[in-house]
């Protein structure tokens, strides 16, 4: 268990990077034990999370054409 | 590199790679084939500017952005007002409006906001902006990746993403409201 903590603003400051997996280790433990004894922050990283995978998701389910790697490797000259 | 592991390397992200070139589009399906091409025939052209090992995707999604730049897109800057406060933008505002924290995002504030309109959303924003969150959404690649991709320091990467992410969440929040759903309530 570390003996440093972050408060509730420093958490929220490292919400970002932390969702987005940026952190270094030292940090992720810092903001996991404050998660550990904070609903509102714990809630809103899970909020965060959820918004990003919901954006994620609409941009890579996206209808791909078809033969697509067919399509471009014809365009490129054979030599 | 020859042309089989050329095609072989391509293969393997070429679904992501129309995925960004259709988010650089704003949804135009045949200019993001049109670019994907461009730029595959520009890479395989300048294959000996890869370095064998190295991250494929990254410098391929490098050479894309400088396509999709060279086609003339202009570039658009705006000046964004954001709120100062560090919390997340919808839990912030969906907690105000008397939801839940409890609550999930995509049952309640995001419940009436469909891919559809979330795309729109993310295609309307500033290009520096649009561009980053885009790639991101796309690849989930790491930020020292997308630095590359976008031959930008990691820290800009950074600072790109997060008010990009913040301005679209705003977004996300006037899409709610005009669709009838605002503080826990589903205004018909």
């Amino acid at each position: 268990m570390p003996d440093e903590m972050y408060s509730c603003e420093e958490v929220l400051l490292k919400l970002a990077d932390f969702v987005d997996r940026e952190l270094i280790d030292s940090e992720i433990a810092f903001v996991e034990t404050h998660l550990s004894h904070c609903p509102e922050c714990k809630h809103a990283v899970r909020w965060e999370g959820k918004i990003l995978k919901k954006l994620a998701d609409c941009c890579q389910s996206v209808e791909k054409p078809d033969a697509l790697l067919e399509r471009i490797m014809k365009a490129i000259p054979v030599e | 590199m020859s042309r089989d592991q050329f095609e072989q390397e391509l293969g393997k992200i070429v679904n992501q790679a129309y995925g960004y070139c259709l988010r650089l589009s704003r949804g135009d399906r045949e200019e993001a084939e049109d670019i994907l091409q461009e730029s595959s025939v520009a890479a395989y052209r300048g294959i000996g500017t890869f370095q064998e090992g190295s991250n494929f995707r990254a410098w391929f999604f490098k050479i894309i952005t400088n396509q999709f730049f060279k086609r003339g897109a202009r570039q658009s800057f705006a000046t964004i007002s954001l709120p100062e406060n560090p919390e997340p933008f919808l839990y912030s505002m969906a907690l105000n409006h008397g939801v839940s924290m409890e609550a999930d995002p995509l049952e309640t504030v995001l419940a009436k906001v469909d891919s559809f309109m979330i795309l729109k959303a993310l295609d309307a924003l500033p290009d520096d902006f649009r561009i980053a969150c885009s790639l991101f959404f796309v690849s989930e690649m790491s930020y020292d990746d997308i630095s590359v991709s976008l031959d930008i320091p990691v820290g800009t990467v950074r600072s790109r993403l997060h008010r990009g992410r913040k301005m679209l969440q705003q977004k996300l929040w006037n899409l709610a409201e005009e669709h009838g759903y605002v503080g826990g309530l589903n205004h018909a």
